[in-house]
């Protein structure tokens, strides 16, 4: 899965689509976290 | 005090948007406005406290000998992941996050597949107090997920959801000796007594059984009811069942929404064919008519009555708006009935007999438990089950230890220093 499609429960109308994050990007997001702390 | 400025600053800054959210959150994930606004204001609600309590956080200083002293320094556990589901996507981000910052932990959010974007409008939000990158939201799914879970440099899991996946998440975080929190499944029982205010307890019990369409973890999705008083109680009840409107969340003469996908409608509906197929009689049920509802996943609300043991929904997990009902002959069977589940979350119990509703609340196997009173959930106190409901404690200041952790240092002092 690559992207990730968001629909209404109440009409089914498609709301979004947003990319999906890959073991790298979260990587990446746990190191930036670390700084942030530390900083 | 920095963290406490940036709590208040993201309590501010969220409320002054609680229209437009709601009616963003309503659509996404179902609910009704009136219903999104309760929970962003449960979203919201958490920091103003922590943010009193993160001024709180002190380690201490201990005389040990002539000339030695050890000094307890409080420190931030490192990185916390929250995982939340779908039924709050907002309220249960909250409670998480709020005592995570006011720990000092960076924090990464993880929504449920079908509701991510009330998460990063919410994130968005709170990110203009923060330092960059201490707040940041994962897109994804299991596999995702799993990657958080299992990553070396992620100290503290808060998982709210199903408790089959919150036992892999407890055996991912044990192997990395993670600290976790797991606020699982509940089959709340309701235990309405033969001395109990029938109008009053069934008031509180449909007022919390059909919120959110049913699709709450900590909710009545029993009733046990004593049998000299189980036709009033029903005939109370379906008088309620008969004026919930299930229609859109935006509508304003909407009482209900639908529920939240496909799955777990059909899951529902196959509950409540279980029982009926064993012999349990249906009270209301079926889906609802109209060009207004034909698109979604509309459920109307339902009574299941007297399914005997062996029926799922005496045991499952009902995540909508059908309330099972049980008749007991008396304290002792109604005690047994009640702890018949594998789950223990929440309960209630009702009788005018304070002493009595207290001796039967302690003997039913729950982690939070009302006497005689309405289902809310309080900030202020720890919240949490026991059995397959869970394990750890959100809410209160126990969450905000949860995300604490001691370090000890032993240092040398002068002699009458």
């Amino acid at each position: 899965m690559t992207e990730l499609r968001v629909y209404a429960p109440d009409d089914r109308q498609e709301l979004g689509v947003l990319p999906v994050d890959d073991s790298a990007r979260v990587d990446a997001k746990v190191a930036r976290a670390i700084r942030a702390m530390e900083n | 005090m920095a963290r406490a400025e940036a709590l208040i600053q993201i309590w501010s800054a969220t409320r002054e948007q609680l229209p437009d959210l709601a009616a963003a959150l309503s659509k996404e994930q179902g609910k009704t406005l009136k219903e999104a606004h309760m929970e962003l204001e449960r979203y919201i609600g958490p920091f103003l406290q922590y943010a009193g309590l993160a001024t709180t956080v002190a380690g201490r200083y201990q005389r040990l000998g002539p000339e030695v002293a050890g000094l307890v320094d409080r420190v931030p556990v490192g990185v916390a992941v929250g995982i939340v589901p779908w039924n709050f996507p907002a309220s249960l981000f909250g409670t998480k996050l709020a005592p995570a910052l006011a720990a000092g932990c960076a924090f990464l959010i993880k929504p449920a597949e079908t509701t991510p974007l009330i998460t990063l409008r919410l994130t968005e939000i709170a990110q203009q107090f923060l330092p960059d990158g201490l707040l940041d939201v994962v897109i994804g799914g299991a596999d995702v997920g799993d990657c958080l879970v299992s990553h070396r440099d992620v100290a503290r899991i808060a998982f709210t959801g199903s408790t089959a996946v919150g036992r892999e998440i407890a055996a991912r975080a044990g192997h990395g000796l993670k600290r976790v929190s797991l606020e699982l499944g509940g089959c709340d029982p309701f235990v309405l007594l033969d001395d109990a205010d029938v109008p009053s307890a069934v008031r509180a019990l449909a007022g919390s059984r059909f919120y959110n369409a049913g699709q709450v973890c900590v909710a009545p999705k029993r009733l046990v009811v004593h049998e000299k008083v189980a036709d009033e109680a029903l005939d109370l009840l379906e008088s309620r069942l008969g004026r919930i409107v299930p229609g859109p969340g935006y509508d304003g003469s909407s009482t209900m929404g639908p529920v939240h996908t496909d799955r777990v409608r059909a899951t529902l509906e196959e509950q409540v064919a279980d029982a009926v197929d064993r012999g349990a009689v249906l009270v209301g049920g079926g889906r609802p008519a109209g060009a207004s509802v034909e698109q979604g996943w509309f459920v109307n609300p339902a009574l299941v009555v007297d399914p005997p043991p062996g029926a799922r929904v005496r045991s499952e997990e009902t995540f909508g708006p059908v309330l099972t009902v049980i008749r007991v002959r008396d304290d002792e069977e109604a005690v047994a009935v009640a702890n018949e589940t594998p789950y223990g979350l929440g309960a209630s119990v009702w009788s005018s007999d304070q002493s009595r509703a207290f001796t039967v609340a302690r003997r039913v196997q729950s982690g939070y438990a009302w006497v005689n009173a309405l289902g809310r959930v309080y900030d202020e106190l720890p919240f949490g089950g026991v059995k397959a409901s869970g394990a750890g404690r959100e809410h209160g200041v126990e969450a905000l230890e949860s995300y604490l952790e001691d370090r000890t240092f032993i240092t040398p002092v002068a002699p009458g220093g």
